[in-house]
C-alpha cells in the first residue's frame, strides 16, 4: 500500500493503544462517573465562583461555584450519548436512503435523492428548530433533531460510496458468478461501502455534539443545570473573557473524544484492507 | 431551447441510444428540473404542517404573539382574514396556490412584505455562503494535498481537520473576536459595511465545514493515490506533483463535489449562528427569528428560497459530477 | 431605604474617585446622572448604539409596548408629563395640569409653539387622536392601553386644553402618561395605515427617524425644531447630527465592538464588565434601575404544591439568593426585598421575611405533609414535590438564569424539585398561559405603585383572549383586591401611601414571590461620548444633549 502507511506503522500500535485507553476512558466516565471524582456535578458553591484551574480544582470552577473537571466528567454520559445516538439515527436513516437510492432501480433512486434534497434543501439547524419547537427543548429532541439533520449528508456518501462498490472487480465478478442479489449486498457491498465511511461516523460523533451545542447557544439545547460539553462550552462563552476554563476544557473534551475516536476509526479502516 | 447544451460524447454502446436519449445531459436535466419542483413542493409541505403542529394558536402569532392580549373580537377577524377557521387541508390548498402564484405575503412579525425583506436580506448570506464556500474548500484541497505529499502533513493536517470541525461557531467566532478585533484591534468585530468586516464571518463560518471536507476528500485523495492508475503514472515517470494534479485530485474531488449541496446546507445552518455572533443581517437570523415568532409566511418563504438556491447548486454540482462519472448521476 | 442609586460617574474621575463613586452609587447616593464633561460639546458628528434588546417588530409604541420599544421611541417621541429620578411627575408636552376635586377629570395645558416632525402642531385635538389610538383595538396596544383604561374620553377644550373624563379616579393616572408607551404623536401620522406608521413614526423629540434596516438598525437624525421643557431634556436641538441604532443581540459581541470603538455606547452588559468599567478605564459605566416591579420569582398560587402557604414559605426560606447575586452579578445589582424597585419610593421591603433556614423549611414542608422520599426528594400522596419553572430565554440574562440553577441547588436540599425549562418567548407565553408552571420570572417595567394592581388584583388572573395574564402568582384575595382599590383611586396622598405599604406587606406575608433583584438597565458608554443621560421616566438614555468627539 502507500508509503504514507509503512511510514505510520511503527507508531499506529502506540497511537491505537492511545485511542483506546482515551476512548475507555470516557466510556467508564460515562458509566461510573464516581471513579474520576468524589465531587458533585450540580454542587454549587456560589462563594468558590470563578476559581482557575488548581489543585482540587483541576479544570477550575463555574460561575456558580461548580467543579468544572467533575462537570466534564459526568457530562460524558449526555454528550457521548448524544453523539452517538444522533450519528445512530443519521447513519441508518442514510444507509436506507443510499442503498435504496444506489441498488433499488431508477424511480427509487430518484424518489429517494429527492428525500434526501428536501432534506438537505432545508438547513439542519432550521429543520432541528422546527422539530424542537414541535417537542419542547431538551437533550432527547435535541439529538432527534441532529440525527435528523446529518442524515442527508451521510446519505449521499453512502450512495456514491456504494456505486463506487458496487462497479468495483469483486461486484462484478460476483454477478458473473451468479450470486445472489442479498449476499452480494451482505457480503460484498454493505462492508465495502460501509469501511470507507467508517471515520465519518467517528467523526460525526464530534459534529453531533458541536450541534447541540449550537442548539444549546440558540436557546433550544440541553436543559440547565445538566452537565453537557455543548451547554457547557455556551455557559462559558458569556465568561470567555474572564474565565477562559469554562469553555477551554468542555470545548478540549470534545475535540480529543472526537480525534481519539475518528483516528481509532481510520487505523481499524486500514487494518481492514491489508 | 431544443439545443443540446453539450456536446454528446459516445460512451460504450450508449451512443447508439436513439432519439433525445442520445443528449443525456438535457435529458438529465429535464428530469432534475422536474424533481426540484417535487422537492420545493414538499418543502412548502413540511413547512406548512410543521408549523400546524407546533403548539400556538396562529391568529394569535398575528396579532403579535401570546403577549399582546389581542381581544376575541381581534382573534376571530383575523382568523376570518386569513382563513384559519377553514379546514387544514383547504387552508394547505390556498398555501400553495399563495406560493405558486408568487403571492407570498406579509410577514406577521414584521408587517412587510415577505418578497421585499427576503430581497433585501439574501445578498448579505449569499455572499457569506460563497466566500465561506471558496475558502472551506481551498483550505480542504490545501490540507488533503499537503497529507498526500508528506507524512508528517498527514498527521498534522488531519488533527486539525478534526479539531477544526469539532469547533462550534459560536465559540469559534467568539474566539476570533477576542483576539483580532478587541485584542488586536485589526478587524472589526460587526458588520460595517466596508468588505474587511466580512473576513471573521467568512472564516468562522468556513473551517468547520472545511474539516469535514478535508476529511472526505484525503481519504478518497489517499485511495486514489495508491491506485493502480496512479502508481501507472509514476512508474511512467510522472512526478509526484503531476500525479497529484492530473490524475488524484480529480478522483479526490468527486465525493467531495457530491459533498457541494450538504457543504451548503450546512453553511446555512452556520449562517443562523454566525449572523447572530457578527449581528450581521441576512437570511439566517431573519428565519431563526420568524421560527420563533411562528411567522408562518415567513417561514415559508425563507425556506423556499434557501431551497431554490440549494437546488441550484446542486444542479450544478451533479452536472459536473456527472462529467467527472456519469453512472453516479440519476 | 433609599429611593434611587444613580451614579454621578463622570469620565473625568480616574481611580480612586471612580471605586469612591461606585461605593456611592451602590449606598444608594443619589445625583446627578450619566457623563459630563467640562469641555464645550462639540456639534454634529454621529453615534451609534448598539442595544442588546430585541428589535421592536413596530416603531410605535403604541402598538403592543415592549421594553425594546421605549427604549428607541424615546429618542423622537415625547410623552404629557416625565418622571424625575425621585418620582416627581414634571412637565414634558403639557406645561401644567389640575385633577378636579372628585379626582374625576384632568385637564392639561399644553406647551405652544409645539411642531411635530411632520410640520403639525401639537394641539389639544391631537391629544385626543392618541389617546383614542391606544383605546383602538386595531392598534393592538397593551401597556399603553392597559395604562388608560380609565380614560373614558378626552376633550379637546381649547387649542391648548385637553380634559381628560375618567370612568373612575385614578391616581396613577400622571405616572401612567410619563410611560414611553403613552408618547404623542402626530395625529396626521396615526391616520396612516399602521404598517407606514410602524416604519416612521412621527414626534416631537430630539431625533426623527429617517430609516430602518431589519436585522441591522434603525437611523435617527436631529430634529432642527426639537425644544425641550426643560434643562432636564437638553439645551435645544440636539448636538449630534445622526445616532445609528444598532441591533446587535450577542453580549459578547456588543463589548468588542464597543472596546474597538465600532461602537459608541451598549445596553445590557455582562455584569462582569459593567464591574470592570466601574473600577475605572476608559469605558464608562451608567446604571439605571427600573421603575415597576422588582425582579422576582411568583410563586403560582393555583395548584398544588404551592397552593400551600407553608410550602411557598418553605420554599423561600430554603432558597440561597445572596451569595449568587454577589457573585454572579459581580456587585452590580443588590438583592430585593420588596414586590415594588428600588427606584419606587413607595417600596416596602422586609428582609426578615427571607431569611434563610433550612431546618425552619424542613418543618414546614413536614406539617405540611411531604415526605422525604428515597433520592432526597419529598413525596405526597403519591406526587413529588416538583417546581417548574419556565425561563424565558429572551428576557432572562445568563447570569439570572444561573441564579436560577443556584437557587435550584440550594432548594433541593430540603427536598424540592425544580425543572428549569429555557423557552423561546412564544413557548413560554404558552407555558403560561397553559398554567404549566409554578414558578416563574416575568419583570413587568411600569412607572408607580399601580403596578401592583396589575400584577396581583384577582381579576389578573382572568386571561385575555390571548391567554396572557399578569397575575403569575395568580393571588385571590378580597382584601388585597379592595386595599388595590383604594390605592389606586384614593386620591388622598397618606391614605395612597398606606393602602400600597399594606398590599406590599399583604403580597410578601402570602409568600407569594421571592424577590430577587432590581430590574436595572446598565449601560456602557464609551469615552468619545459626553453628556449621555438617563431619562427617569422608565430608565431609558437619552441623547438630547449628548455630542461625541471627532
Amino acid at each position: 500500500m502507500s508509503r504514507w502507511l509503512t511510514w505510520r506503522h511503527p507508531w499506529s500500535r502506540v497511537g491505537d493503544l492511545l485511542c483506546v485507553l482515551v476512548l475507555g476512558a470516557c466510556v467508564l466516565a460515562a458509566v461510573w462517573p464516581g471513579v474520576f471524582t468524589s465531587l458533585h456535578p450540580l454542587g454549587v458553591h456560589p462563594a468558590q465562583a470563578f476559581l482557575p484551574p488548581q489543585w482540587g480544582h483541576l479544570f477550575g470552577t463555574d460561575e456558580s461555584g461548580r467543579d468544572v473537571f467533575t462537570r466534564v466528567i459526568y457530562g460524558t454520559r449526555t454528550s457521548l450519548r448524544i453523539g452517538a445516538v444522533a450519528t445512530a439515527i443519521g447513519m441508518s436513516l442514510a444507509v436506507v436512503l443510499g442503498f435504496v437510492s444506489a441498488f433499488a432501480g431508477k424511480v427509487s433512486d430518484f424518489l429517494a435523492s429527492r428525500l434526501v434534497e428536501v432534506l438537505f434543501a432545508f438547513p439542519g439547524l432550521v429543520l432541528a428548530l422546527l422539530f424542537v419547537a414541535l417537542a419542547g427543548p431538551g437533550v432527547w429532541p435535541a439529538t432527534i433533531a441532529v440525527g435528523l439533520a446529518t442524515a442527508p449528508g451521510y446519505a449521499r456518501i453512502i450512495r456514491g460510496q456504494a456505486l463506487i462498490a458496487a462497479r468495483s472487480g469483486y461486484a462484478r465478478q460476483s454477478v458473473l458468478l451468479g450470486q445472489r442479489p442479498a449476499a452480494r449486498l451482505w457480503h460484498h457491498l454493505l462492508p465495502n461501502t460501509l469501511w470507507p465511511v467508517l471515520s465519518l461516523v467517528t467523526l460525526g460523533i464530534g459534529q453531533a455534539i458541536v450541534w447541540a451545542a449550537a442548539l444549546s447557544y440558540l436557546g433550544v439545547g440541553a436543559v440547565p443545570p445538566a452537565p453537557e460539553w455543548g451547554a457547557m462550552l455556551n455557559a462559558g462563552r458569556t465568561y470567555m473573557d474572564t474565565a477562559w476554563w469554562m469553555t477551554f476544557f468542555p470545548g478540549a473534551a470534545v475535540v480529543v473524544v472526537a480525534a481519539a475516536a475518528t483516528a481509532l476509526g481510520r487505523s481499524l479502516q486500514q487494518r481492514s484492507r491489508k | 431551447m431544443g439545443e443540446p447544451l453539450t456536446t454528446p460524447v459516445p460512451r460504450g454502446g450508449r451512443s447508439s441510444a436513439p432519439g433525445w436519449r442520445r443528449w443525456p445531459v438535457l435529458r438529465r436535466l429535464l428530469v432534475r428540473l422536474a424533481g426540484a419542483v417535487g422537492v420545493l413542493w414538499a418543502v412548502v409541505t413540511l413547512v406548512f404542517f410543521a408549523l400546524r403542529a407546533v403548539p400556538g394558536d396562529p391568529a394569535e402569532a398575528i396579532m403579535g404573539g401570546p403577549g399582546s392580549q389581542a381581544s376575541q373580537a381581534a382573534l376571530d377577524r383575523v382568523r376570518e382574514e386569513y382563513a384559519l377557521n377553514r379546514p387544514l387541508l383547504v387552508q394547505y390548498l390556498l398555501q400553495l396556490r399563495r406560493t405558486v402564484t408568487g403571492q407570498w405575503g406579509d410577514s406577521y412579525s414584521l408587517n412587510r412584505p415577505v418578497v421585499s425583506l427576503i430581497r433585501e436580506q439574501i445578498g448579505g448570506t449569499l455572499l457569506l455562503a460563497v466566500l465561506a464556500l471558496i475558502l472551506a474548500w481551498t483550505l480542504a484541497l490545501l490540507f488533503a494535498a499537503w497529507s498526500v505529499r508528506s507524512p508528517l502533513g498527514a498527521r498534522l493536517s488531519s488533527g486539525l481537520e478534526i479539531a477544526a470541525s469539532a469547533m462550534p461557531h459560536f465559540w469559534l467566532g467568539a474566539l476570533l473576536i477576542m483576539v483580532f478585533s478587541t485584542g488586536l484591534g485589526w478587524l472589526p468585530a460587526i458588520s460595517t459595511g466596508s468588505a474587511d468586516a466580512l473576513i471573521l464571518p467568512v472564516i468562522t463560518l468556513a473551517v468547520p465545514v472545511a474539516g469535514f471536507l478535508g476529511q472526505v476528500m484525503r481519504e478518497s485523495l489517499l485511495n486514489a493515490d495508491a491506485s493502480p492508475f496512479a502508481l501507472t503514472a509514476r512508474a511512467h515517470g510522472l512526478s509526484e506533483t503531476g500525479v497529484l494534479l492530473r490524475h488524484t485530485l480529480a478522483h479526490a474531488a468527486l465525493p467531495a463535489l457530491s459533498l457541494t449541496g450538504w457543504a451548503f446546507g450546512s453553511l446555512m445552518s452556520g449562517a443562523v449562528v454566525v449572523e447572530n455572533v457578527f449581528a450581521r443581517p441576512g437570511l439566517g437570523r431573519l428565519l431563526m427569528g420568524a421560527v420563533l415568532k411562528r411567522d408562518m409566511p415567513l417561514v415559508t418563504g425563507v425556506v423556499l428560497v434557501i431551497a431554490i438556491v440549494y437546488v441550484l447548486v446542486t444542479l450544478i454540482a451533479d452536472t459536473l459530477e456527472g462529467l467527472f462519472l456519469p453512472e453516479a448521476a440519476a | 431605604m433609599q429611593f434611587s442609586h444613580r451614579t454621578f460617574l463622570t469620565r473625568a474621575l480616574p481611580g480612586a474617585a471612580a471605586a469612591l463613586a461606585a461605593a456611592l452609587l451602590l449606598s444608594g447616593c443619589s445625583g446627578s446622572t450619566g457623563t459630563s464633561s467640562n469641555s464645550s460639546p462639540v456639534r454634529g458628528g454621529t453615534l451609534v448604539y448598539a442595544t442588546g434588546d430585541a428589535e421592536p417588530d413596530c416603531l410605535d409604541p403604541h402598538v403592543g409596548g415592549n421594553y425594546p420599544q421605549a427604549l428607541l421611541s424615546s429618542q423622537y417621541l415625547e410623552p404629557l408629563v416625565g418622571r424625575t429620578s425621585s418620582g416627581k411627575i414634571v412637565p414634558r408636552l403639557a406645561k401644567s395640569w389640575k385633577v378636579s376635586s372628585d379626582g374625576k377629570t384632568v385637564d392639561f395645558t399644553l406647551r405652544s409653539g409645539v411642531t411635530f416632525t411632520d410640520g403639525t402642531a401639537l394641539t389639544a385635538n391631537v391629544v385626543k387622536a392618541n389617546i383614542e389610538h391606544l383605546q383602538n383595538p386595531d392598534t393592538k396596544s397593551s401597556t399603553g392601553y392597559l395604562a388608560v383604561t380609565k380614560v373614558s374620553s378626552v376633550e379637546a377644550v381649547s387649542t391648548h386644553h385637553a380634559r381628560f373624563h375618567l370612568s373612575s379616579p385614578d391616581s396613577a393616572l400622571l405616572e401612567s402618561l410619563a410611560q414611553p408607551w403613552n408618547a404623542i404623536e402626530s395625529a396626521k401620522a396615526l391616520t396612516r395605515s399602521q404598517k407606514e406608521n410602524c416604519e416612521s413614526p412621527v414626534g416631537t423629540g430630539p431625533f426623527k427617524v429617517t430609516s430602518w434596516k431589519n436585522q441591522q438598525s434603525v437611523t435617527l437624525v436631529r430634529n432642527p425644531n426639537y425644544r425641550p421643557a426643560s434643562a432636564s431634556y437638553g439645551t435645544g436641538v440636539a448636538n449630534l447630527s445622526k445616532i445609528v441604532w444598532r441591533f446587535i443581540p450577542d453580549s459578547s459581541t456588543r463589548y468588542a465592538a464597543l472596546k474597538s470603538g465600532e461602537v459608541d455606547v451598549i445596553d445590557n452588559p455582562q455584569p462582569s464588565t459593567v464591574a470592570s468599567a466601574l473600577k475605572g478605564g476608559s469605558i464608562t459605566a451608567v446604571q439605571a434601575p427600573r421603575p415597576g416591579s422588582s425582579n422576582r420569582l411568583e410563586l403560582n398560587m393555583s395548584k398544588a404544591p404551592f397552593n400551600d402557604k407553608r410550602v411557598r414559605e418553605a420554599f423561600v426560606k430554603a432558597a440561597v439568593v445572596n451569595p449568587g447575586i454577589t457573585s454572579l452579578f459581580s456587585g452590580t445589582v443588590k438583592r430585593s426585598y420588596s414586590p415594588l424597585s428600588s427606584v419606587e419610593p413607595l417600596a416596602y421591603s422586609n428582609s426578615s421575611l427571607f431569611k434563610t433556614s433550612l431546618s425552619k423549611a424542613r418543618k414546614l414542608l413536614d406539617e405540611a405533609g411531604w415526605k422525604t422520599g428515597s433520592d432526597g426528594i419529598r413525596t405526597k400522596d403519591g406526587q413529588r414535590l416538583t417546581v417548574t419553572l419556565p425561563v424565558s430565554t429572551n428576557q432572562s440574562i445568563p447570569a439570572e438564569q444561573s441564579l436560577f440553577e443556584q437557587i435550584q441547588a440550594s432548594v433541593k436540599k430540603v427536598g424540592f424539585e425544580v425543572k428549569i425549562e429555557p423557552l423561546d418567548l412564544s413557548s413560554w407565553y404558552s407555558a403560561l398561559a397553559k398554567n404549566a408552571y409554578d414558578a416563574v420570572s416575568a419583570p413587568y417595567t411600569k412607572i408607580g405603585p399601580d403596578v401592583l394592581r396589575i400584577l396581583y388584583a384577582s381579576d389578573g388572573t382572568v386571561p385575555a383572549p390571548s391567554g396572557y395574564f399578569a397575575n403569575h402568582a395568580q393571588i385571590k384575595d378580597a382584601s388585597l383586591d379592595s386595599v388595590l382599590q383604594e390605592a389606586s383611586t384614593s386620591l388622598n396622598t397618606a391614605q395612597r401611601n398606606a393602602a400600597v405599604k399594606k398590599a406590599q406587606q399583604t403580597v410578601l406575608n402570602a409568600y407569594a414571590i421571592l424577590p430577587l433583584y432590581d430590574q436595572q438597565n446598565n449601560f456602557l458608554v464609551g469615552s468619545r461620548v459626553h453628556g449621555f443621560r438617563i431619562d427617569h421616566a422608565v430608565s431609558t438614555p437619552s441623547f438630547a444633549a449628548a455630542w461625541v468627539n471627532r
